[in-house]
């Protein structure tokens, strides 16, 4: 077990708030430690101060990736905040159906995660438009700065714990077996998800088109006040009028400072 | 056979076999030599003694008899010669000669030559007839009958025969050394033949025996040094073929229970290898250090398993445990957020409504005073309301004595037409129509009086209404007044409620705030409760690998000792935390410290499909 100094923590706790938007409480030192001291082994450094050093002299990235995979939270599962999914099926989508021009749905799910989330985006979304799928281009784009969950996410295969959620017909239409308890999405719904490397710490998003839907569940939690407010600005910003952003149930936005439209626990419009 | 009856030998005997096997040839080989030669030194013996004995006799007889003949002749021809002398010399010649003959007679074997012998000893009794008769002779010193005698043909003959007679002798004893020398050298060459022979085939009993007894040894030997190199080296497939009753077959038995031994304990070991820990160790004997390492060694992994097992369970309990509160603590961060949302929509209505109220206030206010001056204006007309009441009472009472002479009039009239009626009568046929007047008459004067009656009774009505009207607007004007005062009143408390709205306003923001910073302890529990979640999840997978792993091995389930096993208390006490966690309410207190605008650590992607 390592130790950490208090000095270390704040260098690291730091380095992590700016880069990664996280921000880690003098609490969370046994987290911090818990996390971080597998990379301490596995690379042979003795004690905090000098993965800072190795941290910071490290340009190829590959440090603070690591260190970004290790000190996200990816706690998700299909079908999570249910309610979030039937408020998409039964408003979002048929207000998206009836305006959205030249059939392009932009949803974007940021900080997927291990792509539970995307994935049940996409299955209410296959189940929603039936047969006229074919004639809507509704590709979410799934987000997250960690590289592990990102590969996780694209391989799609999910033990069948993950899947208890789901109801039988889309375990049995979104996917397949591959060896035992092991289900892996099928390829026509995984080509409904791009996944992609994000760090909402971007100073400046660079998309082409706004967005219809923006899901960012559970990532704010984890932010500071001022980051939160920040990101969800920029939300605000590349969201289409009239479209949505889906936070975690338990979150909230600041009413007063947010020019977005309280619609029920953690769904915002942009009017 | 012989392998078979060596093979069970035991070693000494063995080797103490083989060794008296081996000196027993060498005596048969060294006894057939020992014959061979006592054969040879036989022959040899019996030549010297049959053949060369008696040839040597031979010249001794014919020089005894050519003395004895000189003898003779000298008696008988030389003088001077003393017949004593002669005589002593004839008598030990004839001693000499007997004795030759019988030493001639003990070596001789050779039939032929014992004839030629005997021919011999009577040609010699001839010639000994022949020399005592000389002797006689000159035992008389007659001398002429001496030289008579000696030189008579009969004594030459005889003389010539003893010496054919020896001669022939001799020639035989030569023929026999002939023999007895051809004899001898076939025997040598047979005795060495046989010699050679019993040699060999005792070099090869000798041999094939030392090598039946040396691979007797050897290859038990061999094969368990065989076996003991495959060992030394790990390899447990050794074989040991080799049985038999001796040492050597005592060790291969040894050597193959310790094979099969190793066997055992590798198939132990294999067992264990393949994570059953349930094979049952026997010890050998009380000194079985090995064996009881092994079933020691056992019993500990299978003490490790099992707690490792409890552990483990007690582990993936603890995790769903950990998932349940988790779960829990952040439906209720939903449940919460949902409830301050709903506190903060609520706050903003009653922000709204306090904002309306203090408006409302100002209004009521402005209403309470017009409403005071009204009740004044009420008041004022309530008292000229008063009057006109009055009035109509008066005017009521004027009409009551009106009605009342209308009704008189009616009672009159009515009487009136009664009359007519029975004047009519009276008046028979000509006053019909004059009764139907009066009939008509009589009831309007009913009428009249009907009239009266119930204008009287309206009147009545109306007296009493004016009455009461007089004492309402009595209490009217009482009331103006108290809502006047009221009014008062009112101006005085709406102009507090406007000063509590105001109040009102800034409690609300002061609770908007609070809830504000309630949230944001919901989402950070909400965060806390994730990272649990994703702790858990880990320690699930964990638990899950340990769990596989454990059962992926065999152990005995138990054993009579306690092996309770009890997540610790930092653990339990964790566990415990996390269930209080929901039930935190730290304030957090936001850091004021912009975010940095430095480019990030881990960039993002740069395509992004259609996006």
């Amino acid at each position: 077990m390592f130790d950490i100094s208090d000095k270390e923590f704040e260098l690291l706790s730091e380095y992590i708030r700016k880069n990664f938007g996280i921000h880690l409480k003098k609490e969370k030192k046994g987290l911090l430690i818990g996390r971080l001291q597998n990379i301490l082994i596995k690379n042979n450094i003795p004690n905090f101060s000098k993965y800072y050093e190795y941290l910071l002299s490290d340009k190829t990235g590959e440090a603070a990736s690591v260190l970004a995979n290790r000190i996200t939270t990816n706690h998700t599962y299909f079908m999570r905040e249910a309610a979030h999914m039937d408020y998409m099926k039964d408003h979002v989508l048929p207000y998206l159906k009836s305006t959205v021009e030249e059939r392009d749905i932009r949803i974007w799910s940021a900080g997927c995660s291990t792509g539970e989330e995307p994935y049940t985006l996409a299955m209410v979304i296959d189940e929603f438009f039936g047969s006229d799928k074919l004639f809507w281009d509704t590709k979410i784009l799934a987000t997250d700065i960690s590289d592990e969950v990102l590969n996780k996410a694209k391989k799609g295969i999910y033990g069948i714990e993950e899947l208890k959620e789901l109801p039988l017909g889309w375990k049995l239409n979104y996917f397949e077996p591959v060896g035992r308890d092991r289900f892996e999405i099928k390829p026509f719904l995984k080509d409904e998800v791009i996944f992609r490397k994000f760090n909402l710490m971007e100073e400046r998003f660079f998309f082409k088109k706004p967005f219809h839907v923006i899901f960012c569940k559970n990532v704010m939690i984890y932010f500071e006040e001022q980051t939160a407010k920040k990101l969800v600005d920029k939300f605000f910003h590349w969201l289409e009028p009239g479209g949505y952003l889906f936070v975690g149930l338990s979150e909230s936005l600041k009413r007063a400072s947010s020019s977005l439209k309280y619609m029920e626990p953690g769904v915002y419009r942009k009017e | 056979m012989i392998m078979r009856l060596i093979k069970n030998l035991k070693l000494r005997v063995k080797l103490i076999l083989t060794f008296v096997i081996v000196a027993i040839l060498m005596i048969i080989v060294l006894g057939i030599g020992y014959v061979a030669m006592n054969k040879t030194a036989d022959n040899d013996d019996r030549l010297y003694h049959e053949v060369t004995v008696p040839l040597t006799i031979i010249p001794d007889m014919l020089d005894n008899i050519n003395d004895q003949q000189q003898l003779i002749a000298m008696s008988a021809l030389a003088d001077g010669v003393s017949y004593q002398e002669v005589l002593t010399e004839l008598e030990r010649y004839s001693l000499e000669m007997d004795e030759m003959y019988a030493q001639m007679g003990e070596v001789l074997t050779d039939e032929h030559a014992i004839e030629l012998w005997h021919d011999l000893l009577e040609k010699y009794n001839v010639f000994s007839g022949f020399k005592t008769k000389i002797i006689n002779f000159l035992k008389m010193d007659n001398k002429p009958a001496v030289v008579y005698a000696y030189s008579g043909a009969e004594m030459q003959k005889a003389m010539e025969d003893v010496e054919d007679s020896m001669e022939a002798l001799a020639e035989r004893l030569y023929e026999m050394g002939q023999e007895r020398g051809d004899y001898n050298k076939s025997a040598f060459h047979m005795w060495r033949r046989k010699f050679i022979i019993v040699l060999f085939v005792n070099l090869l009993i000798a041999a094939y025996i030392v090598i039946v007894v040396l691979k007797s040894i050897a290859n038990p030997l061999n094969e368990v040094i065989k076996a003991a190199e495959k060992l030394v080296v790990g390899d447990i497939e050794a074989e040991l073929r080799w049985e038999s009753r001796d040492e050597l077959g005592y060790l291969s038995d040894t050597f193959r229970k310790i094979i099969a031994v190793t066997k055992q304990q590798a198939a132990v070991l294999q067992t264990l290898a393949e994570n059953d820990f349930t094979p049952d160790i026997h010890l050998r004997s009380e000194k079985d250090v090995l064996n009881r390492s092994l079933a020691e060694m056992i019993k500990n992994s299978n003490d490790m398993v099992r707690k490792i097992a409890t552990a483990s369970e007690q582990v993936a309990v603890g995790a769903e445990q950990l998932s349940a509160a988790s779960k829990e603590i952040s439906q209720g961060a939903a449940q919460q957020a949902s409830a301050l949302e709903q506190l903060t929509a609520s706050m903003e209505e009653i922000s709204v409504q306090t904002g309306e109220n203090a408006e409302n206030a100002k209004k009521a206010d402005k209403l309470a005073e017009a409403a005071k001056s009204n009740a004044d204006n009420g008041n004022h007309l309530m008292q000229d309301m008063l009057k006109a009441i009055e009035d109509i009472s008066v005017s009521s009472k004027n009409i009551n004595k009106i009605l009342k002479a209308i009704d008189d009039i009616a009672f009159q009239t009515n009487i009136l037409s009664l009359n007519a009626a029975v004047e009519a009568a009276r008046a028979g046929n000509y006053g019909k129509g004059f009764a139907v007047v009066a009939e008509e008459i009589r009831a309007l004067a009913e009428k009249s009086a009907e009239a009266a009656k119930q204008s009287g009774e309206l009147i009545e009505n109306a007296m009493e209404k004016v009455a009461h009207g007089t004492k309402i607007a009595g209490e009217t004007a009482e009331a103006l007044k108290r809502i006047v005062s009221g009014a008062e009143e009112v101006a005085s408390l709406v102009g507090s409620i406007a000063a509590a709205s105001e109040e009102q306003a800034i409690g609300i923001a002061q609770i908007n705030q609070g809830i504000s910073q309630v949230s944001e302890v919901v989402q950070k529990n909400s965060a806390t409760s994730e990272e649990v979640a994703a702790s858990e999840e880990a320690l699930r997978h964990q638990a899950e690998g340990l769990k596989d792993i454990v059962e992926s091995i065999k152990f005995k389930e138990f054993t009579d000792e306690k092996t309770d096993f009890e997540l610790s208390p930092e653990v339990l006490e964790y566990l415990e935390s996390i269930y209080k966690k929901k039930y935190q309410t730290n304030v957090v207190c936001p850091d004021e410290e912009n975010v940095s605008t430095s480019l990030v650590a881990v960039p993002s992607d740069k395509e992004f499909g259609k996006y």
